[in-house]
């Protein structure tokens, strides 16, 4: 038994031709709010949906919790994918009646009062409601339960800056302080201040990764400032902006 | 935890067709009372008014589409469930791939029965009794009792319509299976997925029949049947086995595919 | 509250000294309870773990005391505080002098400044 709660291990992923990730080493603990960091393309959604599942590795292996990916490590995951992935006929409540079902780490009552915090009506019907409302019901999905590792693909991508302060907020606020939020975005500059660690993706590599407190401290400027640095685009390359 | 799907699986069903299942069997017992009118307590005579053609319109487009809307559900719920957005929510449940399979096969297989029944009690519902006579219990009891000895005199025909409702299952399961079949097939490719799946499931349809016709000629399947039985109900019981071992084969590789080479997008 | 935070040094000594001026402004008198770690970290937008770094150096600057029961009280050592907001003072003075010295003003000049601004 570990004690890290999450590790990859020569992780690779190719599809076809294309390979997203190449060589993966990761070990993170319990207790704290990783930035997953990097440009589109460089992998990240890869090796969060590595984590969840929904995707085989092509080499290499990743544990969550000491088990490998499967119902258990489902159980204690609660992920927030970048899309939206329920039925629009269900309601609210119906969702919050199916995570219960599922999930034993799902605190019906505390998804109610986010709801109520976040200005969401849950009895209302999903497909009522708008882009934004629904982007929130997903969070409060994800945040009402009690997961040791939480995964956040992007969630404040395509949000004002106003709501993105707002979902930081509300990740603060309700996550398991013994669990783990790996939160992966390119907005590099409204995640900094939350993050304990940030690992730095370029091109399904990790070419980067320590806490954020070390990075201000050697480098003597922000993880935003230093990400610009290391990541800024080679036009003769042709690289990605 | 598979009970759990189910429970959402058969909510989500009987959203869709609870509707469509009472407009049938509603509209069916309309076209009783347009079709043929009671000219008294004993005898019924066939209408004629244009009233009669619409109900029979109705009732008959109804059944069509019920039949239409039964195959879409199957694999809508199939390919947007596990293999659209919605999968994103299906796969990071704590379930095992099989589990959310045969889920949805279970419950596919029930809307399909399901419509069946409703197709079946219709001409009940529509023929020319009489319902004050029907309502009557002693009708009731002596058609029970004369199916009751019936049935205690050849008690082989009980277990004859098992047998019978048994192939019929695993003809629906066969079917639904190919189904799942080619659109996971269809999934593994980038692009053309749709297209993909029909050319599949065409091609599996084609070699269902022909390696049947093939491998199962007639002196095969006697040869089976001597092994199994000596009656009907063997040739039955080999019927649904025959029908029910590529099922399990087409269902295992849907599996496999779930499990080990799922990419949603 | 709104928290002014610099993000290109560490976080926690920034968030420490501003709950010190909190502190010492009054915000939170000598006696009462702070928030918990959660919901200082809520507040300011920052990671708990991090909060928690600067609450630990408010205590170890006196400023506050864990209790075991009530969380983290301020502290009610007035000579502690008094500590504390000469330490907050000279860090200002220190920045006017700074300042005036990179518009080119001598030591001299900016004392007399300072005493015909305050007249």
């Amino acid at each position: 038994m570990s004690d890290y709660l999450m590790e990859c291990h020569g992780l690779y992923k190719s599809y076809g031709l294309r390979a997203a990730l190449r060589g993966v080493d990761l070990e993170v603990g319990p207790g704290c709010i990783v930035g997953l960091l990097g440009p589109n393309g460089s992998g990240k959604t890869t090796l969060i949906k590595l984590l969840c599942g929904l995707l085989q590795p092509t080499t290499g292996w990743l544990t969550v919790d000491g088990s490998a990916i499967g119902p258990y490590t489902k159980s204690v995951i609660s992920y927030l994918p970048d899309r939206m992935y329920f039925a629009d006929w269900m309601k609210a409540t119906d969702l919050f009646d199916l995570f219960q079902d599922f999930y034993s780490d799902f605190e019906y009552e505390k998804a109610l009062a986010m709801c109520q915090s976040l200005g969401v009506e849950p009895r209302d019907r999903l497909k009522a409601m708008s882009k934004g409302t629904k982007e929130k019901v997903q969070l409060v999905l994800v945040m009402a339960r009690k997961a040791k590792l939480y995964l956040l693909d992007e969630p404040i991508a395509g949000v004002d800056p106003a709501a993105r302060d707002f979902i930081l907020r509300t990740i603060l606020t309700n996550y398991n302080e013994e669990g783990t939020v790996l939160i992966s975005t390119h907005l590099i500059s409204d995640v900094e201040k939350v993050l304990d660690e940030a690992i730095f993706l370029k091109e399904g590599k990790i070419i980067l990764h320590d806490t954020v407190d070390n990075i201000r401290e050697r480098e003597g400027k922000s993880v935003d400032a230093l990400f610009r640095e290391m990541f800024r685009a080679e036009p003769m390359e042709g690289g990605e902006f | 935890m598979l009970f759990k799907l189910l429970k959402y699986d058969f909510r989500a069903m009987w959203k869709q067709f609870s509707l469509i299942w009472g407009a049938a069997l509603v509209l069916a017992l309309v076209n009783r009372f347009s079709i043929f009118w009671d000219v008294d307590d004993h005898v019924i005579g066939l209408s004629d008014t244009t009233a009669s053609g619409i109900t029979i319109f109705a009732f008959i487009a109804v059944l069509a589409a019920m039949f239409v809307i039964a195959v879409i559900f199957v694999v809508n719920r199939f390919s947007k469930g596990l293999l659209g957005n919605e999968g994103y929510l299906m796969h990071t449940l704590p379930v095992r791939p099989w589990e959310l399979v045969l889920s949805k096969l279970i419950c596919g297989t029930v809307t399909w029965i399901g419509c069946g029944v409703v197709a079946l009690l219709s001409p009940f519902i529509m023929a020319p009794v009489n319902w004050l006579e029907l309502i009557q219990f002693s009708f009731w009891s002596e058609a029970f009792r004369g199916i009751f000895h019936g049935v205690m005199k050849h008690p082989g025909v009980l277990v004859l319509l098992a047998e019978f409702c048994l192939v019929i299952l695993s003809l629906l399961v066969l079917f639904i299976a190919s189904m799942y079949l080619a659109m996971a097939v269809g999934h593994l490719f980038s692009r053309h997925r749709r297209l993909i799946s029909v050319a599949v499931f065409i091609g599996l349809y084609i070699l269902i029949v022909n390696i049947y016709g093939r491998v199962f000629s007639v002196r095969f399947v006697q040869a089976l049947m001597n092994m199994a039985t000596v009656n009907a109900y063997g040739s039955m019981l080999t019927a649904s086995a025959i029908m029910l071992i590529p099922a399990a084969a087409f269902l295992a590789v849907v599996c496999w595919i779930l499990e080990n080479k799922l990419n949603l997008e | 509250m709104a928290w002014t935070l610099d993000d290109s040094r560490p976080i926690w000594p920034q968030l420490s000294q501003q709950l010190a001026r909190q502190i010492i402004a009054g915000v939170y008198p000598p006696g009462s309870r702070l928030p918990s770690v959660r919901e200082l970290a809520a507040e300011a937008g920052v990671n708990p773990n991090t909060m928690q770094r600067a609450l630990v150096q408010l205590e170890q600057e006196n400023l506050a005391k864990a209790d075991r029961t009530a969380g983290r009280l301020v502290t009610q050592d007035v000579a502690a505080l008094e500590a504390a907001r000469l330490r907050e003072a000279e860090a200002v003075i220190r920045d006017y002098f700074e300042a005036m010295a990179a518009l080119g003003y001598t030591g001299e000049q900016a004392v007399q400044l300072l005493k015909e601004e305050f007249q």
